[in-house]
């Protein structure tokens, strides 16, 4: 809708606005969890597909 | 003599395996789960996109959101995130039942689907009265963050249910598998668990 609609939808989060302590404190916080997020899910499936291959393996060597 | 001169075939000794064969071992995530999980993960991204930018606009003017403009349905989309979460817990519930009772899945299945079309028939109504009332994408940042963000997690929820119905058919003809259920469930919850997060940052 976005890409159709540019002109009209006014959702843009950078083109205006004030220049105050607010939005400099809500760039911070966006830019810390949008740097964060990818590295947190990425680990979080790493270790998780990490774990489940350990139980696995503890399975298979119980049944011999 | 007459042995040696034979036009037998010499006899070959009997092969016999002393191991028995290596097990194929089962993947440790499968592939249709894994690709959901990658998926997930951009999807995840795209909100948290849409979030940022949000909160960003939100913080850059004094009165969010503007006055003047029609008010968000905060009372009837609650309920509607309980019906929403609601279909997660009846679909995680049909999960457990797949591992013992696999037969009886389908219930709890078909009423998560229907929970999930009700959610979806609540906010095209929303929708309908608010674009009634003057609520357009041309309206405010706030309306336009706001048929964006409910807009792009409408479509998700249509997308999920479309595979939840598929499961439900699957079931239904005895074809179902545990890896393609897993998946579909696995980008339910996250459909489900996602909008209470949009509903806080959005409507409240």
């Amino acid at each position: 809708m976005m890409w159709l609609w540019n002109g009209t939808a006014l959702a843009c989060a950078v083109c205006g606005g004030q220049d105050t302590e607010a939005v400099r404190q809500a760039f911070i916080d966006t830019t810390i969890f949008l740097s964060l997020l990818p590295l947190g899910a990425m680990g979080g499936v790493g270790i998780w597909i990490w774990r489940r291959s350990q139980q696995m393996e503890l399975e298979e060597a119980r049944e011999g | 003599m007459a042995g040696i001169m034979s036009d037998e075939a010499p006899q070959r000794p009997e092969l016999r395996l002393v191991h028995p064969p290596p097990k194929a071992r089962k993947p440790v995530v499968p592939n249709q789960v894994l690709g959901t999980i990658i998926f997930i993960l951009t999807e995840a991204m795209l909100f948290s996109g849409f979030i940022s930018a949000y909160a960003i606009s939100k913080a850059s003017v004094p009165v969010w959101p503007p006055a003047g403009q029609p008010r968000l349905p905060i009372e009837t989309t609650a309920v509607n995130t309980v019906i929403l979460l609601l279909s997660g817990a009846l679909l995680w519930y049909a999960g457990r039942l797949y591992k013992d009772r696999p037969e009886a899945v389908r219930r709890p299945l078909l009423a998560a689907g229907g929970l999930g079309l009700l959610f979806v028939l609540g906010q095209g109504y929303e929708w309908v009265q608010l674009l009634a009332a003057g609520l357009t994408l041309q309206t405010s940042a706030h309306a336009g963050f706001f048929y964006l963000i409910v807009g792009v997690h409408g479509l998700h929820v249509l997308g999920g249910l479309g595979a939840l119905l598929l499961q439900a058919r699957k079931e239904m003809a005895g074809t179902m598998n545990a890896d393609g259920f897993w998946a579909m469930r696995l980008f339910w919850y996250f459909v489900v668990l996602l909008w209470p997060l949009l509903y806080w940052q959005v409507y409240l």
